[in-house]
């Protein structure tokens, strides 16, 4: 038995939504990090570590005994330079570590991937 | 309330950000020192030039929270007024890196990550940059899922070449969202912004959605939950144009004008989509599951079994045919031409024939390349390689537009003469320093044996060029506010003279208030080969 165009359609079309709402979940990990945040009793760690003129955001601990959660943030930088001397460090890319509130997760450290002279190019329109 | 300043071309991060001269470089350290030393309220200007790799704004430590009353304002200052030694020009935030390539995101990746932030305004910013890899990866902003109530905003900003240009936000107004794969997701409130060429969902499960066009998506609104309002939409190109997804759920589309979809509307089972007051044309099927005055002008194919289910209220559906729509000429030339992208490359034209290859085969063919483009304007091309990828010499144009668009037809004796035969432009910069005036003159024909067309003499126009600054709000002490830029032709002359005789036209402007570059413009509004505008004898002083 065939099937209408409208039926084909039909189909076409909730397989795509069916796609599209199961890939737009929340990522697990940003799903985890907001039942910290959220949490009453949650800890926050800052690890903010002076390089030269520059204080870098190496990245954060937080955790939270209710929800026995602990995740730590690792982030990683690019250098900027202009005419080759440093003015600021670019976020590329944030690494999540989780496990239990007790569980020992190493300190994050400044991470410099590389260096890249800024883009003095000023687009217009 | 205190005011930051950040600065890519000529701050520092190990600034304090307070002042013009003490800038700080990057939107990352800005958060994590309007967090430390500021208060709800407080303003960051942010200078033109390009902004790389991801802000984070995210949770304790990483940035600030506003209040309804006072929220934290984000301010691009595309026309230099804040930062007035600067060259006026795009804010742009981009996931790219210095080769224009967007960035490889394997998971869920942002230029903006605002989770957990509280009432933060972002103004006059365009992102892009986050279209490599998974289709659902990449994102301009992404807040956290309680963020459509938590008043983070978007004003007058543009999200471009991303896969999904941003995602739980209370609001996002005056905004463009151009060449994404999803438009915005999950919204709270979406007013008067332009959504184009975004392949998926333009708007998906943004609750309301007032004032916005939307042209090309597989399903222009789809709307997700119960009440729905959507009012006053312009829905072009989409393969369903509006659908209302949950079962039971009802969603408000009045006022909408829909043009050239497959689908007008769609829903689940046994939800209610209130169509009263639109207007439909060049639809294929009015669809499923709606009710409520619909006014169709043609062009359709109306499927009233389907329309009329028994499985779906539509007691007080009336449908009734309506006056067309017509569009002028000119308005739809002014769609091609204000859809030609800015490409971000250098060498654009060709010339003569292409050699491809068939896919199946790997047979070679060459082929005649279109002397013209979809203006009209002359078109070279040459072999076929991506304009937008600097890996290779690029010698052809993109789609179906020339990008260059200036020919001089000839000189002699020193004097130069360029014609236009035909509707066309011709361009010639000007650069024009502070408080400088311009004045421009020349000699103008039209040469035509069509009667009608000359109706349409020449003008001469003297306009600021397509590549100065965008628009920004002027916004302090207001709410809502208004462009301050955006004025584009200074000064009109049109010719008056009989056919093929010169009259001399002046177009002047200024003193300007800053260093600028205008243009001067022959435009030939006449089409055909039998008439032809020319210039000549131009002074410019």
């Amino acid at each position: 038995m065939g099937y209408t165009v409208e039926q084909l359609e039909d189909m076409l079309f909730n397989a795509q939504a069916s796609e599209s709402i199961q890939n737009m979940e929340e990522p697990a990990h940003f799903v985890y990090e907001t039942a910290i945040s959220d949490a009453s009793d949650i800890e926050v760690t800052q690890y903010r570590i002076t390089s030269g003129d520059f204080t870098i955001n190496a990245g954060k601990r937080i955790k939270s005994n209710s929800e026995n959660k602990h995740l730590v943030k690792q982030k990683y930088y690019i250098r900027e330079t202009r005419n080759g001397e440093t003015v600021a460090h670019s976020l590329q890319n944030t690494v999540y570590h989780t496990g239990s509130y007790s569980d020992n997760i190493s300190n994050p450290t400044i991470q410099i991937l590389r260096t890249r002279e800024i883009d003095m190019k000023i687009l217009k329109g | 309330m205190a005011i930051w300043y950040v600065s890519v071309t000529t701050g520092n991060d190990s600034n304090d950000a307070t002042t013009i001269a003490n800038a700080c470089a990057s939107l990352t350290k800005a958060a994590e020192l309007v967090a430390a030393g500021g208060s709800a309220g407080d303003i960051i200007y942010i200078a033109p030039g390009t902004y790389r790799g991801q802000v984070d704004m995210n949770g304790a430590g990483d940035g600030l929270d506003g209040t309804a009353a006072a929220p934290v304002k984000w301010v691009g200052d595309p026309n230099s007024e804040i930062f007035t030694a600067i060259e006026p020009g795009i804010v742009r935030l981009t996931g790219t890196d210095e080769n224009e390539m967007p960035y490889q995101a394997t998971a869920t990746w942002m230029v903006l990550d605002i989770r957990n932030r509280d009432y933060n305004h972002f103004y006059n910013l365009s992102f892009d940059g986050t279209t490599y890899g998974n289709v659902h990866t990449g994102y301009c902003f992404y807040s956290s899922s309680d963020g459509m109530v938590t008043g983070v905003s978007f004003f007058n900003c543009i999200f471009q070449s991303s896969n999904i240009a941003g995602r739980y936000v209370e609001l996002v107004q005056n905004c463009v969202v151009i060449g994404c794969g999803y438009g915005l997701y999950q919204v709270g409130t979406v007013l008067n912004t332009v959504l184009i060429g975004n392949g998926l969902y333009p708007l998906f499960a943004c609750p309301t959605a007032h004032n916005n066009l939307i042209v090309g998506g597989a399903v222009g609104i789809w709307s997700a939950g119960n009440r729905g309002s959507y009012i006053n939409n312009t829905t072009v190109g989409c393969n369903i144009g509006h659908h209302v997804q949950n079962t039971g759920g009802k969603a408000t589309f009045w006022n909408s004008f829909m043009l050239g979809c497959n689908i007008a509307m769609k829903g689940q089972a046994n939800n209610y989509s209130h169509a009263t007051g639109s207007y439909y044309t060049g639809i294929a099927k009015l669809g499923q599951k709606g009710h409520h005055d619909i006014i169709h002008a043609g062009g359709a194919i109306y499927n009233g079994d389907t329309w009329n289910s028994s499985d779906h209220e539509n007691a007080d559906f009336i449908y009734r045919p309506a006056k067309v729509t017509l569009w002028g000429y000119n308005n739809i030339r002014d769609i091609a031409r204000n859809l030609k992208p800015t490409v971000l490359t250098d060498g654009l034209k060709g010339i003569g024939t292409a050699t491809y290859n068939y896919a199946d085969t790997g047979d070679e063919y060459t082929t005649a390349l279109a002397q013209y483009d979809i203006l009209g304007h002359p078109r070279d091309m040459g072999e076929p390689s991506s304009s937008h990828d600097k890996a290779y010499a690029s010698t052809r144009d993109a789609g179906c537009w020339e990008y260059s668009n200036v020919y001089i037809s000839s000189s002699a004796a020193g004097q130069v003469t360029m014609s236009i035969e035909g509707e066309g432009q011709f361009a010639i910069p000007i650069a024009v320093a502070s408080g400088s005036s311009i004045t421009a003159s020349a000699d103008i024909k039209l040469k035509t044996t069509n009667a009608l067309a000359s109706l349409l003499k020449p003008q001469f126009i003297l306009r600021q060029r397509s590549t100065e600054p965008s628009s920004s709000y002027s916004f302090i002490g207001e709410t809502y506010a208004y462009p301050s830029g955006a004025i584009l032709e200074l000064d009109t002359a049109t010719s008056t003279a009989a056919s093929d005789v010169y009259s001399n036209l002046t177009i002047k402007a200024g003193p300007m208030k800053r260093d600028t570059i205008l243009e001067a413009v022959l435009y030939s509004r006449t089409t055909g080969s039998a008439s032809t505008s020319s210039m000549s004898n131009i002074v410019i002083q």
